[in-house]
């Protein structure tokens, strides 16, 4: 049996996009056959995001590479997103030496930065640095490795690139930044018909990560990603301006919380039945009935809720209430939305109690939310 | 007028009879009487100055004050009702039409979209020549705003138009034979030419378009004679020139700064004026500083194009508001006091009043709903910041980047001390991360929405503002937008199309609604002249729905009511019934 994947030969990350399908479906017995398609756009124009709906109805099943900001999960319409398989995004490259952080540069340090893409807003809350910005990504590593500028601020996989082709040249190091809009979800492209071979394709990378493959096989364009399926968790507005202003990272906490401590009885038996009721209508078309993710993320388990992930019940539910179903949310009434909250809960080995959880309360617990399930 | 046309054919065959009957009194007296036999009289210098008098209409805006002013009074607001077509003409093509009709004598050019020109009489509308400029080599992929041209410019025997793949193309007048063609950047590189060319003092002045390519904009002349480059002046400074620290290093490369629309040139300060265009790229937190001279009216010298001042309308923007609608040469009092001044009704929705001495601000008022640009201290513009969209943080602002106005320019009447103003009732939704994809890298843009204007329940009107006040003294709205320039004339009349094709005149004291055409075949957008031949004065206007409207326009392009007007390009010119 065979998954086509589309990829785009265009991408740096090309080599890097068909090694993990092979290796992916290969670990559930499929074989991988790529269709190659140009997505570098026509002169200026970038590639249409249309073409990636024609492909999937048309040319494969899956279409490798999209990048995902991780803030801002958007995806072209007419399509699915897999979960991310890996995280790549902009890097801070300097040369000869590795490269510190931003904020360690020297004052007045030029930074070579490509026309239009999201370093050039990094100067904002960097006032140590200043802005060079450059018409096109080989123009500022041109800079950067003739010595006109100490760093740049590029796409990681284009760094990548460019020193294999300039192997001979000036030594390039890099780093991925913890910016706003620095950090991007790679997943797998896909429609109604590919929703197979997703299915495969996210059990295979799955399998890779937990044997520990993925990272050789992402390496150097990508990393694993600290959250596997953080494209879906995270809201879109969850960059507070107060982040910002403390430098710009946005780190998940490190906070070390024991699952397994004795959980509250935050809502009622009957009202996670209810709430079964609800998400089996609403939402387990992307969840899955057991909440084990289809083409959404899984909503159980240490995937779902880690004690690293550090979330409280009011994260999940800000999602869920303002986010949720996707394509029309805030569309499901308050008690509904509470409802699924508790069938969550009792999943994920929260046990009930006398009372229902109310909307309200919900918006504001601050009980920390670790799966106790598998 | 879709069922006119047998009386315009009826009125042709008549001209025809004349011409005939002039034919038999050449015989005995050589008396010129159409295009066909009259000597082409040269577009000299001093024509250029004295254009505002002169019986045709020699320029883009009729003269270098840009005022679209003619002193005519044959046609005015006792007789404006007997107005009836003269001639018409269909040009086959149905994008946008926006060419005034140029006239010199018995000569009328006019242009079309895809860069086709077309002398013809301008008693008769008889085609003499026509020039197809070869765009066959030319994608036109960088032209964001429909393919259009805005007209050509005169100047001694020649005939002078700019073209989309970037040329400048100068041709006999009389016999439409190319002298020369220029081409100023290779086509498809970010760059495109629409505007009609200005001539100063033996130089062909233009701009280009492109603030939407990451292109570097710049006003270039050359020499009227031979095509060849007198000076090029970037909208966008270089690092080490003034203004270049208003730019994050590198940036001014691909800063924008388009300059699509004709100048003004003011011959007392012999000072060349001319509208700078939007940043790039759009969104603002890309590029850090005020972004000069993006958004601004620059000062140039003519003779080499050096800088001599600038005032800048909306600073930093973020909106794609431009700078490039037309600057407009005027005295004005404004409290108490006489200034030299140019107007400018900007895309931001305020409309300006500079000292064309100095570029200092005089006073600036809203025309329509603004809430980007906030307002000025100490003659400085500034914005309001809550109305600036980020990655993360959606705006609702007024108006759409489509503007208050647009390119429609406005004119002035002199004797009513006013300026009449084409004006759109539009805001928009805007947020920046919009994300694109080239090559596995996302770039980030902005997202828009043009949306109907909350405070207005028309999509547009054309208004007459008070020019030593810079208040609106009279307002004609309109259901649909109103994307049609003004002409003014000493017959107290301002005449202006609508989108659903009926050319108008207003009485242009009390903005009264004195004379309105049959039904043209298409909305107007063409810019309106009028000029006299052999004592008689003609009113000149293409229909020709297109430009930006249908394209961008978002809710107001997707209402019915403007999905449905008719497409198709028709130059239609009128005049008194006898």
């Amino acid at each position: 049996m065979e998954v086509v994947a589309c990829i785009d030969q265009s991408s740096p990350a090309a080599t890097m996009d068909m090694n993990v399908v092979r290796a992916a479906v290969a670990t559930q017995g499929y074989s991988a056959r790529f269709e190659k398609f140009d997505g570098s756009g026509v002169g200026d124009d970038p590639y249409s995001e249309k073409n990636f709906h024609k492909l999937t109805s048309s040319r494969c099943q899956l279409v490798l590479g999209f990048p995902v900001d991780v803030q801002a999960p958007l995806l072209p319409t007419g399509v699915k997103g897999s979960a991310p398989y890996g995280q790549t995004g902009f890097a801070l490259v300097t040369r000869d030496h590795a490269p510190p952080e931003l904020s360690q540069l020297a004052e007045g340090t030029e930074v070579a930065v490509a026309y239009e893409t999201a370093p050039n807003l990094f100067f904002e809350h960097h006032t140590n640095i200043q802005s060079d910005v450059h018409p096109d990504n080989d123009d500022a590593l041109d800079a950067l490795a003739k010595g006109k500028v100490k760093a740049a601020m590029l796409w990681a996989p284009i760094v990548v690139q460019y020193t294999q082709r300039h192997a001979k040249g000036h030594k390039l190091f890099f780093a991925l930044l913890n910016e706003p809009h620095a950090r991007w979800d790679l997943v797998a492209l896909y429609d109604d018909s590919g929703v197979a071979a997703a299915e495969v394709f996210d059990k295979g990378v799955g399998e890779l990560r937990a044997s520990g493959r993925l990272a050789a096989l992402l390496a150097p364009y990508a990393v694993v990603g600290d959250r596997p399926t953080a494209s879906a968790v995270k809201p879109a507005n969850v960059v507070s301006r107060n982040e910002y202003n403390r430098g710009g990272l946005i780190k998940v906490s490190n906070t070390k919380k024991k699952s397994g401590a004795k959980a509250p009885a935050i809502y009622s038996a009957e009202q996670a039945s209810a709430g079964q009721q609800v998400f089996m209508s609403n939402c387990s078309m992307c969840h899955g009935a057991d909440l084990g993710g289809i083409t959404g993320p899984a909503l159980k388990g240490q995937k779902f809720a880690s004690a690293k992930d550090d979330f409280a019940v009011s994260d999940i539910f800000g999602i869920l209430s303002t986010q949720m179903p996707a394509g029309r949310p805030g569309t499901l009434k308050p008690e509904e939305y509470a409802a699924v909250m508790a069938f969550i809960l009792q999943q994920n080995g929260y046990p009930a109690g006398p009372n229902a959880l109310t909307y309200a309360q919900a918006q504001t617990s601050k009980v920390p939310l670790i799966s106790s399930s598998k | 007028m879709r069922n006119k046309a047998g009386s315009i054919e009826f009125k042709r065959s008549r001209v025809e009879l004349l011409k005939k009957a002039a034919l038999v009194l050449l015989a005995f007296a050589p008396v010129a009487v159409t295009a066909a036999q009259a000597p082409y009289e040269p577009v000299t210098d001093a024509r250029l100055l004295a254009a505002q008098k002169d019986p045709g209409w020699l320029m883009y805006r009729r003269d270098y004050t840009s005022s679209g002013y003619a002193p005519f009074d044959q046609i005015n607001t006792g007789n404006v009702a007997q107005l009836k077509p003269a001639f018409d003409y269909e040009t086959g093509l149905k994008q946008g039409h926006e060419s005034p009709a140029v006239v010199n004598g018995h000569f009328l050019y006019v242009t079309t979209p895809l860069d086709h020109l077309i002398a013809m009489d301008a008693t008769s509308g008889k085609v003499l020549w026509k020039y197809d400029h070869d765009l066959s080599k030319a994608a036109l992929k960088t032209v964001c705003c429909d393919v259009v041209n805005r007209g050509v410019a005169l100047y001694q025997n020649n005939v002078y138009m700019a073209t989309l793949d970037n040329h400048v193309v100068a041709l006999d007048g009389a016999t439409g034979k190319v002298k020369w063609s220029k081409a100023l950047m290779a086509p498809d590189v970010g760059y495109a030419m629409t505007l009609a060319p200005l001539i100063v003092k033996g130089k062909v002045v233009v701009g280009v378009s492109g603030g939407e390519y990451g292109a570097r904009g710049f006003v270039e002349a050359l020499d009227a004679k031979t095509g060849k480059m007198l000076w090029q002046t970037h909208t966008i400074p270089a690092p080490n020139e003034p203004g270049g620290d208003t730019w994050p290093k590198g940036a001014y490369k691909t800063g924008g700064g388009a300059a699509w629309l004709t100048g003004t040139y003011d011959a007392e300060n012999d000072t060349l004026m001319w509208g700078v265009g939007n940043p790039g790229p759009w969104l603002a937190t890309l590029r850090p500083g005020e972004n000069l001279y993006t958004d601004s009216v620059i000062a140039m010298n003519p003779s080499n194009g050096k800088i001599k001042w600038h005032f800048q309308y909306t600073p930093h923007d973020t909106w794609d508001y431009d700078g490039t609608n037309e600057t407009v040469m005027t005295d004005l009092t404004y409290q108490g006091k006489p200034y030299k001044a140019i107007v400018s009704a900007s895309r931001n929705g305020w409309f300006y009043a500079i000292d064309r001495t100095n570029g200092k601000l005089i006073y600036m008022e809203q025309f329509t709903h603004a809430t980007s640009v906030a307002g000025q201290k100490d003659g400085k513009v500034y914005t309001d910041d809550d109305m600036r969209p980020t990655p993360d943080k959606e705006v609702f602002t007024c108006p759409s980047f489509l503007g208050g106005k647009n390119w429609w320019p406005i004119s002035i009447n002199p004797n009513t001390q006013m300026a009449y103003v084409p004006t759109m009732h539009t805001c928009m939704k805007m947020k920046g991360a919009a994300v694109s994809y080239k090559a596995g890298l996302p770039f980030l843009g902005e997202s828009f929405t043009v949306m109907q204007d909350p405070t207005q329940k028309n999509w547009g009107s054309v208004q007459a503002i008070d020019l030593n006040t810079g208040k609106q003294v009279w307002t004609h709205e309109s259901d649909l937008p109103w994307n049609d320039g003004t002409l003014s004339t000493g017959g107290g009349l301002m005449f202006s199309g609508s989108a659903d094709g009926y050319f108008m005149a207003f009485d242009a004291k009390s903005g009264n609604v004195l004379w309105k055409s049959d039904q043209l075949s298409s909305g107007i957008i063409g810019v309106p002249s009028t000029y006299t031949v052999d004592g008689t004065q003609y009113v000149a206007v293409y229909a020709g729905w297109g430009g930006a409207t249908p394209i961008w326009g978002g809710d107001m392009a997707n209402d019915p009511k403007v999905k449905s007007i008719p497409t198709g390009g028709h130059l239609y010119v009128f005049k008194l019934a006898k």
